[in-house]
Parts: C-alpha cells; structure tokens; sequence
C-alpha cells in the first residue's frame, strides 16, 4: 500500500496538517481543508485541487 | 446539518437578532432535519424547541444523536398536532421552498403562533423578476387553484412535482418576494422584514464545489448553476404576528 507522502514547511520544518483554510475570491469567501503549517500559517495547495476543483469554482463565481 | 442551507447558523444568528425572544420561550422548527438548529437554539439562547420534518431517515439520525430531542413526523402544511397560540417562534429554513402549498403553511404557522410571536422564513428567491413573468404566474396559479388535486395523482417524484407546481408566490422553488410579502400581510403578519443573503448562496455553492466537485445532489441544484435563468437569490425574513387583532 502506497504510505501518504509527509509535507514539512519549509520554513519552520515541522509537518504540516489538514486545517480549514478560508479562500477570497470575487468578494465571495469559501472554507476548505489544506495542508498548512500549525506555527507560520502557510497553506500548500496541491496542482491538482488548484486546477480542478478550485479553478472550477473561479469559473462559477466568475460567471455569476 | 442540512445538505443544503445556505448561510449556516449566520443567518439563523441574524434572525434570532430580529426576534429578540427570552430564554425559555418555545419554538417550532418547520423542516428540522436531524435538529441540529433546535440543538444551537436550545444551547445558546435557552428556547425550548419542538421540531417536525418529513424524511423519517434524518429523524432517526437525530433521535440517535440525541434521544433528548423533541423531533417527530410532520408537514408544515398540517400543524394539527399542535395547539393554538403555542409558540412564540417558528422557523422554516429552506423548508418553505419544498412545501406543496407554502401560502397554507405560512397559515398554519401564524394559527401556532402566540401574539406576539415571530417568524423566520430563509429560502431561494428570484432576483428582480419580470413584472409580466410575475403577472403570468399569479394568473397561471389562479387558474390551477381551481383544479382539483388528488391522492396518487403524482407521478414517481411527488416532492418535485409539488414543488414546480405554480403558486403566486414561487416559480420552479424560488420565491417572489413581493406576492410572498402580501400574502404574509394578508394572513396578518406585521412588521415584515427581509434582506437579500445571496452571499452566502455564492459562498455555499464554492465550498459544495471544492469538497464534492459537484452541484448535484443539492436540492434545487438548477437555481445555483451560475447560467440560472433566474438569477436566483437568498433571502431571510423574519415577521411578527401581531399583539392585537
């Protein structure tokens, strides 16, 4: 079984965790789960979720 | 919690703001779901809740959560199981949208209702309607009125049929919110008041995208496509049944 890749902030090397992160866009807020780092706060989105998920809730708000 | 309400427990916040009801004072939740609102109520602001909901599934998860809690079988249509002037809050977050006849549901609950009572109605809206669109619908849901409808007359989908049937007062699950203002005040509300909260529909619609990456299975799933025909809103409202007659 494939053992789920640890991401370390680079920054403060120490593991980054799922958290609730609150994305802007358009005056319109939305909260998801993403990897960030518990002491500076940095948040790591992954290519994937940005161009699919992501990129397709830009679209909707956009054409709103 | 709901898998669709826009908002959360803001705007049910915002419209306990409106009420301004004591501790103790008991409230009927129309379309409770697993009762997690009468929950928050019961906790934050001491009310003491009773709820109703037509999916016996989400019934059970509640009583299985907590047995605690005061949830049973019912439609907003039918509140006889209720007395008169025995509560001093309703609420109906997007419940009233999927009531068959939602002008006789906004009856029954002004018929629990103590003077002096509040209401709280959250749902979908139309966002400045065409005032033929509006003339068409009233005439269309006059003329259907007069038809009757009968038991097993619906097909395999009856909540959806029902919920496209015309009404003066909504069109495929979205309101109008002047028709749904006279009706109120022609039932005998006072002290209507209502706010747009379409933010929070924009905002539901981005965060069912990025955990689902999709709209479907969402009640009303047309109304949050951004190419909506009806540009569609939310609204909150809250209402008064007044202290005299």
């Amino acid at each position: 079984m494939e053992e789920k890749q640890k991401l370390i902030c680079d920054k403060c090397k120490v593991e980054m965790v799922e958290l609730e992160v609150e994305f802007s866009y358009l005056n319109r807020s939305f909260r998801h789960k993403v990897p960030r780092c518990p002491e500076c706060g940095q948040v790591f989105i992954p290519e994937k979720l940005a161009t699919g998920r992501m990129s397709e809730v830009e679209k909707n708000l956009e054409e709103k | 919690m709901s898998d669709f309400r826009p908002g959360g427990l803001r705007i049910t916040r915002k419209a306990m703001e409106h009420w301004k009801l004591p501790r103790g004072a008991r409230v009927l939740d129309v379309g409770c779901g697993t009762g997690e609102t009468m929950e928050y109520l019961e906790k934050e602001y001491g009310f003491t809740c009773s709820g109703i909901d037509l999916s016996m599934a989400r019934l059970k998860e509640g009583r299985t959560r907590n047995p605690g809690l005061d949830i049973q079988y019912g439609d907003g249509e039918f509140l006889d199981g209720f007395s008169s002037y025995s509560f001093d809050g309703v609420l109906m977050e997007c419940t009233l949208s999927l009531i068959n006849l939602p002008d006789e549901a906004l009856h029954e609950a002004y018929c629990v209702l103590k003077k002096g009572g509040r209401l709280f109605v959250s749902d979908l809206y139309i966002k400045d309607p065409d005032p033929g669109f509006v003339k068409a619908l009233a005439i269309e849901a006059e003329r259907q009125s007069k038809k009757p409808h009968r038991e097993m007359e619906c097909g395999d989908d009856c909540a959806e049929e029902h919920r496209s049937r015309p009404s003066a007062l909504r069109s495929d699950g979205r309101f109008l919110i002047d028709p749904l203002i006279e009706q109120l005040t022609e039932i005998g509300y006072r002290s209507i008041a209502w706010e747009d909260c379409s933010q929070e529909l924009d905002n539901f619609v981005a965060e069912k995208l990025m955990r689902d990456g999709t709209l479907e299975g969402c009640l009303c799933d047309a109304a949050l496509h951004p190419r909506d025909k009806f540009k569609t809103g939310y609204f909150m409202l809250t209402a008064e049944k007044p202290l005299q007659d």
